[in-house]
């Protein structure tokens, strides 16, 4: 069941790409996305990610996309003009891609799952390298170890709503947890980061005052 | 987060609250004016005062791991406060003459200085992302600032373009170095001891960041965007990209480079070494070869960063402590010269976006002799000839590959460096013995003080630190001890 | 458990499509109310055949497709509003567990859903698509302006909609949407915890489901009928299906979020049955969701229609401000008062 619900997510999410890269009119190349990020959604929730693929629906879908779309409609006669480039250029871009799919896949099946650790007691052992390092970052390191484990306890006490619900398994709280303790660099600095791109925005798009809209706004101030 | 957490980051926290702060006065200020400038080099002085405070004290780590607050750290942060300050002077005259938004323009290069800061600091590969990131942004909005000029617009598109594709290389390369190591903090990530097996992921993970990276820095084949960015871009901006952008990519590559776990890579270390060595190789030759035949000042220099870019790699080729030494004392040097050289182009440069041809600096001695002396000075030490600070910048840089086992690497960068002094002192040539082409409409400039004291600091520092390196390498001798 | 959550589907959306088609000529009762008419009374007794007639009639005419649509997405988007306007309510709690026979049913379809929250902005977002793309679609003026509106319109609302959850997420510390209403039985309501918050949500709400004041995406004098001016028949429907069924769904959200959902005050201290306290405990909510939707009709026939530009004023101007404040507000209040 699980299987088949990963595959025909996976084909959702293929086959919107797959869309996408061929379609000739560009607003079904837009829509199809809409497919692909609904896929990805899905996949995350599989991978027990359920924030991050409320997050991915609500950024990407919700966010992105639209703001595409609305491109599209915006531009006149789009949906007729043809978008794909010469038969020349897909045959180079078609082997280049499939030279990068090569390259990936020999790193990836060359890269062992596994790999040797010492453990406590000195001797070497073989561990899943997917599985355990990835699940807590910063695992190898000394220093940090207690800090992963307290920044887990939740600072400021949990309300009991949350613990009456600690049966299923979900991601929010911890996230946010980690988002205020041992983040709080990254989480403030996205901030910044996203301020730089507003105030960037506004200061591309935003319309040049003419000589005559200056003159109003200087009779006004006055 | 406390107080040696608050500490580490306060440079950081000074760099992006006086943007905050100006942006805040810039919502309630009508008439545009000096203020926000002046704001702008307060709080970049600042920020460098905490940053040599906090080299003085112990090397630590912040925020459980996330913020090196180390010499290296802080001798980068006082790099960009420097260049900041240079080019709020620089500035100063260029954007209240051509009317744009003063507020706006000094918020974004405090921003961008931030995220430099954080991309020279940052110990886990998640905070120098997001500081190349907010400092990348910055920098596609200040290169779009004349937004009247075409070319100040398509200098921002091709670098905005080019620049989110360099980011896709380099966000793919941290997932996969994160998917082989587990980790994407760099503390942790050199404490791994004994990974064996992780070998063609982690490799293609750090050539796909070289990649990225190399954009950044416009290294040889992802140049392609520099000429026309740094030519559209209003002058002072390019000035500052092209130095303490680059400084800040370099200072990051470091950074990861010299956290790799000892094992991990077992034959993929030389693997790199020799891809990063021939990027270096091409860059310098490239870069000089093409900067020869440019009639433009601002491509030349364009062309010539990408050489700078290459001298810069060779020390991030050799990988030891000599090396990154030698790229801490020439990123500091380059951004003094850069910015200065820069800052005369803008200084002469017409409101019509004239005057940028080489042969607008015919005979210019007799017209300007102080901005001709200056740029002779700065062009010297461009070439790398002694006794200005870029002959011992090199000096490191060649001494480093030596010292890594890259004898044919510094040969090639003693051989572009004769190259490029072709067309350095062919400016100076120019400006000496040559008469002007027109006679008066050459090129007009209004005298501006605070420019040629900003230039004029500039040169000085260079015939200084040409005098005593003894200066800059006390500062990076963290690490030859 | 597959067969469980198939019959509560079942269950949920005959419910949901038989009071759609009623909330029909409820407004048509409303709207003649408020107007001083009779209205619709001819179809059976009281008029309550009408809803079936207008099935009929729509099932019955012709689809018209518009020779410039794009035939895909003028076929799909219909669909993606109907389908998004159902899916919120696949997390929405109908009433506390009830226990039969030893065993415990929870009265939700999918229920302890962590995200539930997010889950409801997340899917607003996606309503957006549905008229957007049928405005495209379409091949015509009116209906272009009318989806552009919608997602200007929506999308702007969306942000005041997201900050007045953000109120109730941090009096409740949780994104569960049972949890919320267990906080709100342990803490009281939100309404009376968060006046300002519930303000926001209710008029985002309105902009959300593009009811007066807010639809201008369909406003008749300037666009014809928006962006379905050039639907017919079942597509229409189901527009029209859409648009009422989001007006339950946010009245359903909007009872849970801020008016304890099926919680009903002082009930728990009288001692009564579970089971009977279960069953007024629906019907308290269904109550509640009534009292939304007749607000909504309320508002509908007695307000004019914003100006575009006033819409967007509010929206960025007023209400946004608005909701962070409103964070602030609720922060110190949870810090100093609630503790």
């Amino acid at each position: 069941m699980f299987d088949i619900i990963f595959y025909i997510f996976g084909a959702i999410t293929v086959g919107g790409a797959l869309v996408t890269a061929f379609a000739r009119n560009i607003v079904y190349a837009a829509f199809s996305l809409l497919f692909t990020f609904f896929g990805i959604a899905g996949l995350y929730i599989m991978a027990n990610a359920d924030f991050l693929a409320v997050t991915q629906l609500l950024v990407y879908v919700g966010g992105i996309l639209i703001l595409l779309i609305f491109g599209v409609m915006l531009t006149s006669r789009i949906g007729t003009v043809d978008i794909r480039v010469g038969t020349g250029s897909r045959w180079v871009a078609g082997i280049m891609a499939l030279g990068l799919f090569a390259i990936l896949c020999a790193a990836f099946f060359g890269t062992a799952a596994t790999h040797t650790e010492k453990s406590a007691d000195g001797k070497s052992q073989v561990v899943t390298s997917w599985a355990t390092h990835a699940t807590r970052p910063w695992s190898g390191s000394k220093w940090n170890q207690d800090a992963t484990t307290e920044a887990l306890k939740p600072k400021y006490g949990a309300p009991d709503e949350v613990k009456s619900n600690e049966g299923s398994s979900g991601t929010s709280v911890e996230i946010g947890t980690l988002f205020l303790t041992d983040y709080l660099l990254p989480f403030e600095v996205i901030s910044v980061l996203i301020l730089v791109s507003l105030l960037g925005a506004t200061m591309i798009a935003r319309k040049e005052p003419t000589k005559e809209e200056e003159a109003i706004a200087e009779s006004v101030s006055v | 987060m406390n107080n040696t957490d608050f500490i580490a980051a306060l440079p950081l926290i000074i760099l992006a609250g006086t943007g905050l702060l100006i942006l805040l006065w810039d919502a309630f200020e009508k008439t545009p004016s000096r203020a926000p400038l002046i704001l702008t080099m307060a709080g970049a002085i600042a920020a460098a005062i905490v940053a040599g405070i906090n080299m003085t004290g112990p090397a630590s780590v912040a925020f459980g791991g996330l913020l090196y607050d180390n010499a290296f750290s802080n001798f980068f942060t006082i790099i960009f406060s420097a260049a900041t300050i240079l080019t709020a002077l620089l500035a100063e005259r260029y954007l209240l003459e051509e009317e744009v938004l003063v507020g706006e323009f000094c918020a974004l290069i405090l921003f961008a200085a931030s995220g430099m800061v954080m991309m020279a600091s940052g110990a886990d590969m998640l905070v120098i992302f997001l500081g190349l990131e907010t400092m990348s942004i910055a920098f596609y909005v200040l290169a779009g600032l004349f937004r009247t000029k075409t070319e100040s617009n398509e200098a921002a598109l091709k670098y905005f373009l080019l620049g989110a594709f360099a980011t896709g290389f380099f966000l793919y390369g941290i997932a996969l170095i994160y998917g082989s190591l587990g980790t994407m903090n760099l503390v942790a990530m050199s404490n791994i001891h004994s990974v064996t097996t992780s070998g063609p992921m982690l490799l293609l993970g750090l050539i796909l960041l070289i990649v990225g990276f190399a954009f950044k820095v416009a290294a040889f084949p992802f140049h392609q965007w520099a000429p026309d960015v740094y030519e559209g871009a209003p002058t002072v901006v390019s000035g500052y990209m092209s130095t303490a952008g680059k400084a800040a990519a370099f200072s990051a590559i470091v950074l990861v480079f010299s956290s790799m776990p000892a094992g991990a890579l077992a034959g993929g270390a030389a693997k790199i070494q020799i891809v990063i060595a021939a990027l270096a190789a091409c860059s310098m030759l490239y870069g000089n070869i093409v900067a020869l035949s440019q009639t433009k000042i601002k491509r030349m220099l364009a062309y010539s960063s990408t050489a700078h870019a290459g001298y810069l790699l060779l020390g991030v080729a050799a990988l030891n402590a000599t090396g990154v030494a030698a790229i801490e004392i020439y990123a500091a040097v380059y951004l003094l010269m850069q910015i200065a050289a820069f800052g005369i182009v803008a200084l002469l440069e017409k409101e019509t976006g004239t005057g940028l041809n080489l042969d607008d600096y015919a005979g210019l001695a007799k017209r300007r002799p102080w901005a001709a002396f200056l740029l002779a000075i700065i062009m010297l030490s461009l070439a790398g000839i002694p006794p200005f600070a870029g002959f011992f910048g090199k000096y490191y840089l060649f001494l480093a590959a030596i010292n890594a086992g890259l004898t044919w690497l510094a040969i090639v960068g003693v051989v572009s460096s004769i190259i490029a002094s072709y067309f350095y002192l062919r400016i100076i040539v120019l400006m000496y013995f040559r008469e002007p082409l027109h006679a008066d409409d050459g090129i007009a400039v209004k005298e501006n003080n605070i420019s040629y004291i900003a230039i004029g600091l500039a040169s000085a520092a260079l015939v200084v630190l040409g005098l005593m390196p003894g200066l800059l390498t006390d500062a990076t001798g963290y690490f030859f001890k | 458990m597959v067969v469980e959550a198939l019959i509560k589907i079942v269950i949920v959306l005959l419910t949901v499509l038989t009071a759609v088609s009623y909330l029909v000529l409820l407004e048509r009762w409303i709207s003649a109310w408020l107007q001083d008419r009779i209205g619709p009374n001819r179809t059976g007794p009281l008029g309550l055949f009408q809803p079936l007639a207008d099935v009929l009639k729509l099932l019955l005419k012709e689809d018209i497709e518009p020779s410039q649509s794009e035939k895909w997405i003028h076929w799909l988007a219909p669909v993606i509003s109907i389908t998004v306007a159902f899916s919120v309510l696949a997390i929405i709690p109908f009433g506390s567990a009830i226990i039969l026979s030893g065993k415990s049913y929870s009265l939700a379809i999918a229920s302890n859903v962590n995200i539930g929250v997010l889950y409801i902005i997340a899917l607003t977002s996606v309503g957006v698509y549905g008229i957007t793309l049928a405005g495209w679609s379409s091949g015509s003026k009116y209906s272009l302006l009318g989806g552009l509106r919608s997602s200007a319109q929506m999308i702007s609302y969306e942000l005041t909609l997201g900050l007045g959850l953000v109120s109730v997420v941090m009096l409740c510390g949780t994104l569960d949407l049972g949890g919320i209403i267990q906080s709100q039985i342990a803490g009281g309501w939100n309404i009376i915890r968060a006046p300002l918050g519930f303000m926001l949500f209710l008029i985002s709400s309105f902009a959300e489901t593009n009811r007066q004041p807010f639809d201008l995406p369909e406003a008749e004098p300037e666009l014809v009928g928006g962006y379905h001016t050039e639907y017919s028949s079942m597509k229409f429907a189901l527009f029209f299906l859409a648009e009422y069924a989001n007006m339950i769904t946010a009245s359903a959200v909007m009872s849970v979020l801020f008016l304890g959902g099926w919680h009903v005050p002082f009930l728990n201290t009288l001692g009564m049955d579970p089971s009977l306290l279960a069953v007024l405990g629906i019907l308290a909510f269904g109550l509640k969701i009534f009292a939304f939707i007749f607000f909504f009709m309320w508002v509908r026939w007695s307000i004019p229609r914003f100006r575009y530009d006033q819409l967007m004023n509010l929206g960025w101007k007023v209400l946004l401000p608005l909701g962070i404040i409103n964070i602030v507000i609720t922060a110190l209040e949870k810090t100093y008062l609630l503790h």
